[in-house]
């Protein structure tokens, strides 16, 4: 391998544990590691005496890579982690035929449901594959290539000379077929589409009788029409009927009648065609099927069939797998041509095979990561793999061209390249993913969705209401996403995205229609996420607010908290209570003053109180039974607040907050688990170190999505053994 | 690093490895074929019918013992049907105590529902169980039907991962798992329970189509077997449980297609549509399990009617209209408008289980006895109280004799709690298992069910 190839397309790291250990992972997949302070200075494919000291992929000696210090005496504590081998799940499932086939249908809807771990249903560990699963899977795979080969319908002319077909009477005459008794010419005809076709014969009568000759056109068994034929054989004339035809191969019949013979008056009626002609369909013209060009690039008429397989498939492989597909890959493809060919089947169905094949391929279905280092070694992701990690974090998707072409390349270990990358990705609509899958986990914004308010008590909660509510919250947290915003604003923006109907539940003038605006919110009630209607009602019960589930709510997915473990006998709550004309906050601090009740109650319920002047709708409120509501909260380190703005004040400047929301984008954008609470995990430095960054660049949330990309975790993987130690 | 090395072991060797809390014994009765299928020729059948959030207990558990028995208010709903059924009291889940798990006893009471081992507490990573005793039942009886079994209910997934107190939601949604870690997600829309039940055949197609297409489907599934073992090679430990899995859809889809020659021995009940209201959903799942059973589509299937824990509103549900989260009223307080409305969801729920039983009740079987008859049916609660979170005194109901293996019409009740997997124990052998213990803490078969 010549240095030149090497700093194309391999890249190098890191330097681990007192041994610096090369591990050199190519574009190709080949990977290598060698021990370089024991480096065999003989070998002469050994890089390392040509290292180039300004070489960007090399660790910075300055220590200022991501990879860590350079130092072999203080190695810093790479852990990448590891990421279990995760499947797609439905959204990221409907997303790539999306983008593979460009299918539009979602068709994972109808899978069953993906299980949650860390709180994602993205996640490695979590996610299993059940018979029912791979059942949906199999059927899919074929609904899709079926759809996505449908060939296009052209309109075809069918030309059929009458004396050149069959018929069960009459004999040929200048240049017409005469059917000189009651009797039929047929010809099978191909009708390559259902839909409508026009049948024309062209024919004329020796007249006799009263009667004119009579012509009926039958499909198969069936009279489609039947026509006077009045004029002379003479002066022939065209006939022409439409009708409705399946797809298939037809006999269409043209017959003559009503044959008349008077010997004595030589009086002879006879039915002369000259030709049929069949056009169609003339209904659901689609010229050319874009789907199918797409797969089919070429056509085993123009080019030899297995050759032409091999290159249907080795396209379509590497890009339902995110990667080159290998030669003895697309051979095992290819043999689907003679299988289909040994049942009598067409090419075509040895193509459908393949492709079938192809996305029910564990390759497709799942997102593999080679182990490419002894155990333990931390080594780079290849770069079709560091491209497949982006691309399924930042759009739930497969990469486009371009990130393709980038890993191909060799160049996704710059990291002003994966910068550039990552603005790219999010300016692009795919971004929403981020908002559909993370966000929507992360704050539980379609659980208001499940809920449904008491409709006595409050009567003006309809699904209207419900699905600005959702809306609102998407909106906003957009913001976050596409563009580059303050972290901290996602709880104290003094703005939100609402239209008429949430504005009225808001008690906010001004605002109409049904569209969602931006509205700067100006007088109490409403600021930041806290506040929204959705979110409120979420963490309500039908007939009342829940500090407690409110307050569970912000612990977990504000500060990453978990309440404390209750104590052993918590388990029979028996506890008789008392008074009806309490405040809900009087009654739960009466639950409170149980010793077995208060580890878990005393840390979440004064936080939810903090939001108590918001109702199960998320409406303002004044009193609750009567008295008015107090607002009081605390945090479990003792800071107190009043109401849902000082609490906003506390949290969005609190550091844990920062860490919780990389903790949870971190584990998003992984589909691990992250222990960044953990001082002893390795998680933890890496947490740390994004936490820093975004902190230094104003809480931007743009280099919050940056930082991890760049990050070790992101990059690096740990191998583990294939078997179990037992 | 002890759970690592769990981790590291494929499902295999779990499932044979040493030192394991499972139950081996059963897993001999996993292999051969049943005696029931072997030497009757009468169909037997389990279901399993979950309700959410305990029981109102005072207004279920019977006064009297024996067969003279008179139901209370939740019970009501049985009353036609009382010689079919029977209500046990003193069972216990010991695995669904906490042990010092903490919170979490919905989550907890369901994952082990019908695996009666302790799970692990973990929101995310090695979920562990045990197979179920459902799935037990469908390994012996797998060949002998279309779909080995089903798994229904009424819930979806859910929207957020937060299920119950730090457990994983895959325990607090599914109750039927084939192996410590896989459970069996169930189908909630009854359309698509229709068309993966009774879709896909058509009667117009030529033999030799058929024969082609299975041809063709098992060509790909060949190649993805191969592909998969490939693939298994290049992974570590983790990676290859996963790939596992996979092919053991492979091989349970390629045992489908080769099942599947004929078409229904029945007809097909009409398309189910997709009933908004709750309840008529209930009953369209209840038409659909009561169909699969007497097409003989599969001998077992569990049903949910709610997810664990379930927050449901009933106020605009006929016969219930009960205003309040189903969860939040089943932590009564002891106040008697919660025991009011918790008794009148309760009494809802039986009165949809009684649906069902009337249903196979009025499908005969092959022998001429009803599909009921030949039937074993559970009914219970992933806990009792639903302020206490017990897991003893669980409200517990079975139905059907099981082709005569079980005396039904009576109320018993046990002295000492005594285990679930005892019961399961007993309902494996009603079906035809030569089985002597289910789970870890099965002390044999309850014999004063068995018909003497």
């Amino acid at each position: 391998m010549s240095l030149d190839r090497f700093r194309r397309a391999c890249v190098i790291g890191p330097f681990v544990a007192g041994l610096l250990l090369l591990s050199t992972a190519c574009s190709d997949g080949s990977l290598t590691v060698r021990q370089i302070d024991g480096a065999d200075p003989s070998d002469p494919t050994d890089p390392t005496p040509g290292v180039d000291p300004d070489d960007p992929t090399l660790p910075d000696p300055s220590g200022n890579n991501s990879l860590g210090n350079s130092d072999p005496s203080t190695p810093p504590p790479i852990e990448a982690g590891r990421v279990t081998l995760r499947r797609l799940n439905r959204a990221e499932y409907n997303n790539t035929v999306r983008d593979l086939l460009g299918v539009d249908s979602a068709p994972a809807d109808a899978f069953p449901p993906d299980n949650f771990g860390y709180g994602f249903n993205n996640v490695g560990e979590a996610m299993s594959v059940s018979p029912l699963l791979f059942e949906f899977y199999e059927i899919t795979a074929g609904n899709l290539i079926d759809q996505v080969l449908e060939r296009p319908v052209k309109s075809t002319k069918q030309y059929f000379e009458a004396e050149s077909i069959g018929s069960s009477v009459g004999a040929a005459s200048g240049g017409f077929w005469n059917l000189w008794s009651n009797g039929s010419l047929q010809t099978r005809a191909d009708f390559p589409a259902s839909g409508d076709y026009i049948i024309r014969v062209r024919a004329g009568a020796q007249q006799a009788g009263p009667d004119p000759a009579r012509m009926a056109i039958e499909l198969g068994a069936v009279e489609l029409t039947m026509f006077d034929v009045t004029n002379d054989r003479a002066d022939p004339m065209v006939f022409e009927h439409t009708a409705r035809i399946d797809e298939g191969q037809h006999f269409v019949s043209v017959s003559f009648t009503n044959d008349y013979y008077d010997r004595d008056n030589g009086a002879d009626r006879n039915l002369y065609v000259d030709w049929i002609e069949i056009e169609g369909p003339v209904s659901g013209v689609v010229e050319s099927n874009p789907l199918r060009e797409r797969i089919m690039i070429c056509s085993p008429e123009d080019t030899a069939p297995e050759a032409c397989a091999r290159q249907i498939f080795e396209a379509f492989a590497t890009r339902a797998w995110r990667r080159p597909a290998s030669s003895a890959e697309v051979d095992a493809l290819v043999n689907f041509i003679g299988v289909a060919a040994s049942e009598g089947g067409s090419f075509e169905d040895g193509i459908r095979l393949g492709l079938k094949a192809t996305l029910l391929s564990p390759h497709f279905i799942f997102k593999p990561e080679s182990d490419q280092a002894p155990v333990g070694q931390p080594h780079r992701l290849t770069q079709y793999e560091l491209a497949t990690r982006l691309s399924y974090f930042l759009w739930s998707s497969m990469p486009d061209q371009e990130l393709t072409d980038l890993a191909a390349q060799g160049r996704l270990d710059d990291d002003e390249v994966l910068r550039q990358q990552v603005t790219r990705m999010l300016a692009d609509e795919r971004a929403t993913a981020l908002v559909d899958n993370f966000a929507t986990q992360w704050l539980y914004i379609d659980q208001i969705l499940d809920v449904s308010p008491d409709y006595e008590l409050y009567p003006d909660f309809d699904d209207a209401l419900r699905v600005s509510m959702r809306l609102e919250t998407r909106r906003f947290i957009q913001d976050f996403i596409f563009e580059d915003q303050d972290l901290r604003d996602i709880l104290l923006a003094k703005y939100s995205y609402i239209n008429e109907r949430l504005a009225t539940h808001y008690g906010i003038p001004g605002v109409q229609g049904d569209e969602l605006q931006r509205v700067e919110f100006t007088g109490e009630g409403r600021r930041g996420l806290l506040t929204h209607g959705g979110l409120l009602t979420a963490r309500s019960y039908p007939n009342r607010t829940s500090p407690v589930l409110r307050g569970v709510w912000v612990l977990e997915q504000v500060l990453c908290d978990e309440p404390p473990p209750p104590p052993a006998d918590v388990e029979s709550i028996d506890d008789q209570m008392a008074g009806d004309d309490l405040t809900l906050r009087e009654r739960l601090e009466l639950h409170r003053s149980k010793p077995q009740c208060i580890g878990c109650h005393a840390t979440m319920d004064p936080i939810g109180f903090g939001l108590e002047h918001y109702d199960p709708t998320g409406a303002w409120r004044d009193t609750d039974n009567g008295k008015m509501v107090d607002a009081l909260g605390e945090l479990p380190d003792g800071r107190t607040f009043n109401g849902a703005f000082e609490m906003a004040d506390i949290l969005a400047n609190d550091p844990k907050y920062t860490h919780c929301v990389t903790e949870k984008m971190l584990t998003y954008a992984l589909g691990r688990g992250v222990h960044a609470r953990d001082e002893e995990s390795a998680d933890r430095p890496q947490v740390d170190a994004i936490v820093h960054a975004v902190e230094a660049a104003n809480y931007s949330s743009r280099e919050l999505i940056v930082q991890i990309v760049l990050s070790d975790a992101f990059r690096l993987r740990t191998p583990e053994p294939q078997e179990s130690e037992e | 690093m002890s759970t690592f090395k769990r981790n590291a072991l494929s499902r295999r060797t779990f499932l044979r490895g040493a030192g394991v809390t499972l139950a081996l014994p059963f897993l001999e009765a996993m292999l051969p074929r049943t005696l029931a299928a072997q030497t009757m020729g009468v169909p037997k059948r389990m279901l399993i019918y979950y309700v959410p959030n305990g029981m109102h207990m005072p207004a279920w558990t019977p006064d009297e013992v024996g067969t003279n028995w008179t139901p209370k208010s939740i019970l009501q709903p049985l009353a036609g049907l009382r010689e079919h059924v029977s209500i046990l009291s003193g069972i216990e889940n010991q695995a669904g105590w906490a042990m010092g798990d903490g919170p979490g006893d919905h989550a907890r009471g369901t994952g082990t529902f019908l695996s009666a081992v302790r799970i692990k507490k973990t929101n995310g990573a090695d979920i562990r169980n045990g197979v179920t005793v459902d799935q037990v039942a469908a390994n012996a009886f797998k060949d002998e039907t279309k779909f080995a079994s089903l798994q229904l209910g009424m819930d979806g997934g859910g929207s957020t991962g937060d299920c119950d107190s730090g457990y994983s939601c895959a325990y607090a949604r599914n109750v039927s798992w084939a192996d410590e870690v896989t459970p069996l997600p169930k189908l909630t829309d009854t359309q698509q329970v229709f068309d993966y039940l009774f879709g896909g055949f058509d009667p117009n197609q030529s033999a030799d189509a058929v024969r082609k297409r299975k041809l063709y489907r098992k060509s790909v599934l060949d190649y993805v077997k191969r592909d998969t073992d490939e693939l298994q090679k290049q992974l570590g430990a983790s990676d290859k449980i996963k790939l596992e899995g996979y092919l053991d859809g492979v091989r349970e889809l390629e045992r489908r297609i080769d099942n599947d020659d004929q078409g229904p021995v029945c007809t097909p009940p009409e398309a189910a549509g997709a009933p908004t209201r709750f309840a008529d959903k209930a009953r369209a799942m209840a038409d659909l399990m009561a169909a699969a059973f007497e097409c003989d589509l599969t001998r077992v299937i569990t049903f949910m009617l709610a997810n664990a824990g379930s927050g449901r509103n009933y106020q605009s549900e006929p016969g219930v209209m009960v205003s309040g989260n189903h969860h939040q009223i089943s932590h009564h307080e002891s106040k008697q408008e919660n025991y009011d409305k918790l008794m009148a969801i309760d009494r809802w729920e039986v009165e949809q289980f009684a649906y069902l039983l009337e249903k196979l009740q009025g499908k005969m079987d092959v022998d001429g006895n009803s599909v009921l008859h030949n039937s074993i049916l559970f009914f219970s609660s992933e806990i009792s109280d639903g302020n206490r979170h017990n897991h003893d005194d669980l409200p517990v109901l079975i139905a059907g004799n099981a082709g005569g293996f079980i005396q039904q019409g009576r109320h018993l009740k046990f002295d000492q709690d005594i285990p679930v997997s005892n019961l399961f124990t007993t309902m494996l052998q009603s079906v035809g298992l030569d089985v002597a213990n289910f789970g870890v803490d099965s002390t044999g078969a309850i014999d004063q069910l068995k018909s003497s």
